[in-house]
């Protein structure tokens, strides 16, 4: 897995690619580290080059979202491709997370 | 018809190349890249339940996987040394209460992305069947 990150304004704009697995969900987590202590309160994943997702990647990502809120922050997911947008909606996760179809439409109204 | 058998230590590291070679025959055998990927991931989440879950990360138990393709379906199983494991006790993870929950999305997935799925009664063994699609006798054509 692989992490690209940008500014768009005061959005925290993160792209991930590859694998979120049980391999590599300690990465993510590095990551979500980082994100936390620079109290980056608005952050968008970008996950269109992500090309699989297990339960461990998941478990990560609800994770970050619990770990965010206690600080009043939000993570919102785009560019969900139909393979992993599927497993969200098999799982109901689609309830937990605010999802978009692209970046712009994620930091529009944040 | 494809048989193999392996056994693994109880190492999340030694489970990459089975996953692999479960994917190259479906891959070989023109099976849809959807039922690839659902294959993918429910073989990853069994092997994963059985070292975690089954052996506890002990090294010295091992994990025995065995895959039988045929043209018209895939046939997984796995099997622990762990004292097993009530399966119909693992609870919704779709559920309001258990939706944030960070666990419990293993097996749930297995079950919906497999056709088949059956636990044995000590609940150390998982099988599981997926169709691909391909009718008997196509198998070259598909």
């Amino acid at each position: 897995m692989q992490e690209r990150r940008k500014a768009v304004g005061d959005v925290t704009v993160c792209s991930l690619s590859g694998e979120i697995n049980i391999n590599t969900s300690p990465d993510l987590r590095k990551v979500f580290d980082d994100l936390i202590s620079k109290k980056a309160i608005k952050v968008v994943l970008d996950l269109k080059e992500v090309t699989y997702i297990d339960s461990s990647g998941l478990a990560t990502l609800i994770e970050m979202l619990r770990r965010m809120k206690k600080f009043d922050g939000k993570l919102r997911l785009c560019d969900l491709s139909d393979k992993i947008r599927s497993l969200f909606e098999i799982t109901k996760l689609t309830k937990l997370f605010e999802m978009f179809s692209n970046e712009e439409e994620a930091i529009k109204g944040f | 018809m494809i048989k193999k058998k392996f056994i693994i230590r109880s190492d999340i590291k030694k489970m990459a190349p089975i996953i692999e070679e479960i994917v190259y025959y479906l891959r070989y055998g023109h099976v849809n890249e959807g039922i690839v990927d659902d294959v993918k991931l429910a073989s990853q989440e069994a092997v994963i339940n059985a070292i975690k879950h089954g052996n506890r990360f002990q090294e010295d138990l091992y994990v025995i996987v065995e895959i039988e393709l045929s043209g018209e379906s895939i046939i997984i199983s796995v099997q622990d040394e762990g004292s097993g494991y009530d399966y119909n006790k693992v609870p919704d993870p779709t559920l309001d209460e258990n939706i944030s929950k960070g666990s419990g999305r293993g097996v749930f997935l297995i079950r919906k992305l497999m056709d088949k799925v059956h636990f044995n009664s000590s609940g150390n063994r998982i099988e599981m069947v997926k169709y691909t699609g391909i009718k008997k006798g196509n198998e070259d054509n598909a």
